[in-house]
């Protein structure tokens, strides 16, 4: 079941209904089912591998409690069979298996990438008494099945969510209005900036030949398509999943904040895939500093300011997909990092915000131009449809020519202005649903003009799959 | 406690929002019926995913309202797009009888002759014409033919099948463009779309250009002669429109000489025999009447009036409509078709 559907749209109505109408604590086992009913329809097996994956963690947390003897080897057994799990599908879909004919019949469980970390870090969070383990098995079994957030994330931590379930929840005509008005902006996000650009130019088409056929322009206006299209694919996902969790009184982490105004690498990955990126900051980046810290003695050694970045955005890479591409877009953001490490050690750092506006300015379109550089090997990465990035990048490089460029390219720029606004709206006001400050009347008016927009656009044409529910 | 917990205005909110939509709607659809009708706007593809059917319906429209009338509508795939000049043939008509006529070229590419009954239709209950003139060649029988997807809400709507898509099609202009908005959202079919409005004239004609080929001697369809028998159905369909209000008329589209004379004795003869001989004979069992392109294609339209094998280039066509209308007109004149 698709997240834009008739089907999922029904399905939340009956769910939230019948919610409404429960106990708390019946609530949960009603969410509980509900998430695993959702979770069926993608697969059975699906849904097996998710409560085999659950009941493993919720058991083998109890192992990791201060009065356990060799708690340190129980918990790297367990984030070692987690990890072994996730692998083993994403070898086994990867083209490398394949080449070797390894790949066996077993598909990969939509979400389990996003579920496995959340199984990870509850382990780690109870083997450093950030939490005890949970002693509701029906809490535990939903923290990790809910079904907004099952597909691809926001990656929860158990210390927030499950203290959330734990207690009553209230839906307010504010809850309310925050959860349409993020599933308004989700849809538009999706359906009428992501799905439109990944459509004037198309990308398959993209692939094949691009140096002789395309030229320069087209190739660069591509990959800005790419660019705001992932980012806006990705945002609309989560604004809708986290609108439909809000109609439950659950609030869910927040995944983007306008990562294109970032001025600096360190600031886009506080604003990227938000929950994804603080996870590999407090389960990879933080203990692997501290460690080399301890080993080396000093946080300024080479090796300290090196190795956690790469690791860390190497694991991001290989999170992604087990490709060299995914690994070359992961080395180069953590290339980025350590350049910005080592700069912040030889020259003050201000704060972007006391920095002058023309500063602000050039630290977006650096941080934007090599991000958008990167994203290229992300492509060839995840799209899989045999492109190089090396060839792209020379051929918007040393090999440029600027001929075959037609005024219809430039529409590219008309769903990039949408997303630029958007966002510029809701970083000068640090509020993501700023438009619920305005007058009913303005609220009503702009609601029906985005319900009309997307009757436009979606009449015209089905939405795409999200790009993450790959992952 | 109670989870839901609202309290009003929130009624008042959802009417507002309702109201407002349907103001925003309504206004759309009479800023999208003006700015439809002042031409100003690309037409919309009705549902179909080649562009070219709704170019066509808009201009047909266009033709009906200014000329008050519709005399005969030409029907086919992309050859009758190319070869039929409805223009030059009305000229040597009314060269030729002294009555004006007004024909339109609804010619598409890659239609299939599976389509033609239901596009038939649509053109009899939109435009009443006179006579329906269908243009065959061998490689629309053939099982080969990548025949594109015509059988959507809106036509089958003009079939007696009614559903809501092909309703609001058909009355709702916002509902009109936002299928057709997905032509407009990709630069390969901005192009096509952007070509095929720049190259229909208001009679419906495709002019296609230069010579391609003096040599080629293969080419799908022209492989094999014999008819597909789901397309041979189609066909038979087509020619049961006639009635006493529509006559059907069926030309035998000409093809390059070099696959007449150059290929093997044997395929002319499987040409013959097993393509032009059964369509004729049902066309002539169902009352409608054939017109054999025959020896024009040897005579008067050589090797340079093609654009391809299957298609004429602007001089082919011009010979070719000129001789269209000779024959409608000779069929007038001998009371075997009537205009009006």
């Amino acid at each position: 079941m698709e997240i834009i559907s008739w089907q999922f749209a029904l399905f939340v109505l009956v769910v939230v209904g019948v919610y409404y109408a429960l106990p708390h604590r019946a609530q949960n086992y009603w969410l509980l089912i509900a998430s695993y009913i959702f979770y069926l329809t993608w697969g059975w097996n699906f849904a097996l591998v998710l409560f085999c994956l659950t009941a493993f963690n919720f058991l083998w947390a109890k192992r990791l409690t201060p009065d356990q003897s060799r708690r340190r080897l129980w918990l790297w057994i367990g984030i070692v069979a987690n990890v072994t799990l996730l692998s083993f599908y994403k070898l086994n879909e990867s083209e490398y298996a394949a080449r070797l004919g390894l790949t066996t019949k077993f598909l990969l469980p939509i979400g389990l990438a996003f579920y496995t970390l959340q199984a990870i870090s509850y382990l780690v969070d109870v083997y450093n008494k950030v939490l005890p383990p949970s002693s509701n098995w029906a809490d535990f079994f939903l923290y990790l099945s809910y079904f907004p957030k099952l597909l691809a994330g926001p990656i929860e931590r158990a210390r927030n969510f499950l203290p959330i379930l734990a207690k009553p929840r209230v839906v307010t005509n504010e809850t309310l209005a925050k959860a349409t008005a993020l599933i308004m902006i989700g849809l538009i996000r999706k359906i009428v900036i992501a799905d439109v650009l990944s459509q004037i130019i198309l990308l398959e088409k993209a692939w094949v030949g691009w140096g002789a056929n395309y030229s320069t322009p087209v190739l660069i206006l591509w990959l800005l398509s790419f660019a705001f299209a992932l980012y806006n694919d990705f945002a609309g996902y989560t604004g809708i999943v986290r609108g439909v969790s809000l109609l439950f009184g659950i609030e869910l982490a927040a995944n983007f904040q306008q990562p294109y105004l970032s001025r600096n690498f360190a600031e886009f990955w506080n604003r990227w895939h938000i929950s994804f990126s603080h996870w590999l900051r407090d389960y990879i980046y933080f203990p692997l500093s501290r460690w080399l810290a301890r080993l080396t003695g000093s946080q300024r050694n080479v090796l300290s300011v090196i190795v956690p970045p790469l690791i860390t955005m190497a694991a991001s890479g290989a999170w992604h997909g087990f490709n060299v591409y995914t690994l070359i877009w992961g080395g180069l953001h953590g290339l980025y990092q350590i350049v910005e490490r080592v700069w912040s050690l030889y020259f003050p750092v201000t704060p972007p915000d006391q920095q002058p506006r023309w500063r602000q300015a050039l630290g977006m379109l650096t941080v934007f131009g090599f991000t958008i550089l990167a994203w290229v090997a992300f492509a060839m990465g995840t799209l899989r449809n045999g492109g190089s990035a090396f060839a792209f990048w020379r051929a918007i490089s040393v090999s440029a020519h600027w001929t075959t460029f037609g005024w219809e390219y430039l529409l590219v720029f008309l769903p990039i202005a949408f997303s630029l606004g958007l966002d510029a709206i809701q970083n000068h006001y640090r509020d993501e649903v700023i438009f619920l400050r305005w007058n009913i009347f303005g609220r009503a008016i702009l609601f029906a003009a985005a319900c009309l927009l997307l009757f436009v656009v979606s009449v015209g044409g089905a939405p795409r799959v999200f790009v993450y529910q790959g992952f | 406690m109670q989870t839901l917990q609202l309290k009003q205005p929130l009624a008042g909110a959802i009417f507002l929002c309702a109201l407002f939509l349907l103001i925003l709607g309504l206004l759309s659809e009479v800023s999208l019926r003006v700015a439809h009708a002042a031409q100003v706007l690309p037409a919309p593809n009705m549902g179909v995913a080649n562009p070219e059917l709704g170019i066509k319906v808009a201009r047909l429209d266009a033709l009906a309202k200014a000329r008050g009338r519709v005399d005969c509508i030409f029907i086919g795939s992309s050859a009758v797009d190319a070869d039929v000049d409805p223009q030059e043939m009305s000229r040597i008509y009314q060269a030729r009888t002294g009555e004006e006529i007004v024909c339109f070229n609804f010619g598409i590419a890659a239609m299939p002759t599976t389509a033609a009954p239901t596009i038939g239709k649509l053109l009899i209950a939109r435009y009443h014409p006179k006579i329906l003139i269908y243009g065959a060649d061998p490689s629309v029988f053939s099982q080969d033919f990548p025949g594109g997807v015509y059988d959507v809400p809106w036509v089958r709507y003009h079939s007696g099948d009614v559903t809501v898509e092909g309703w609001l099609m058909e009355y709702s202009y916002l509902y009109r463009y936002s299928v057709a908005s997905s032509d407009w959202r990709n630069v390969e079919r901005i192009e096509l779309t952007s070509r095929l409005e720049r190259n229909i004239s208001s009679f419906g004609f495709n002019a296609y250009k230069g010579n391609e080929f003096e040599e080629i001697t293969t080419g799908w369809g022209m492989a094999q002669h014999q008819l597909y028998p789901p397309y041979f159905a189609g066909y038979r369909d087509f020619l049961n429109l006639r009635s006493t209000d529509t006559q059907i008329v069926v030309f035998e589209l000409p093809t390059q000489m070099n696959f007449r004379v150059k290929k093997d004795p044997a395929d002319e003869k499987a040409y013959q025999e097993q393509f032009l001989q059964p369509i004729i004979a049902e066309a002539e069992s169902r009352g409608a009447l054939f017109w054999r392109t025959g020896q024009i294609v040897f005579t008067t339209l050589p090797a340079s009036h093609f654009a391809d094998w299957l298609h004429l280039n602007y001089g082919g066509t011009k010979v070719f409509s000129g001789w269209l209308g000779e024959q409608l007109a000779e069929a007038v004149q001998q009371g075997k078709l009537k205009v009006r």
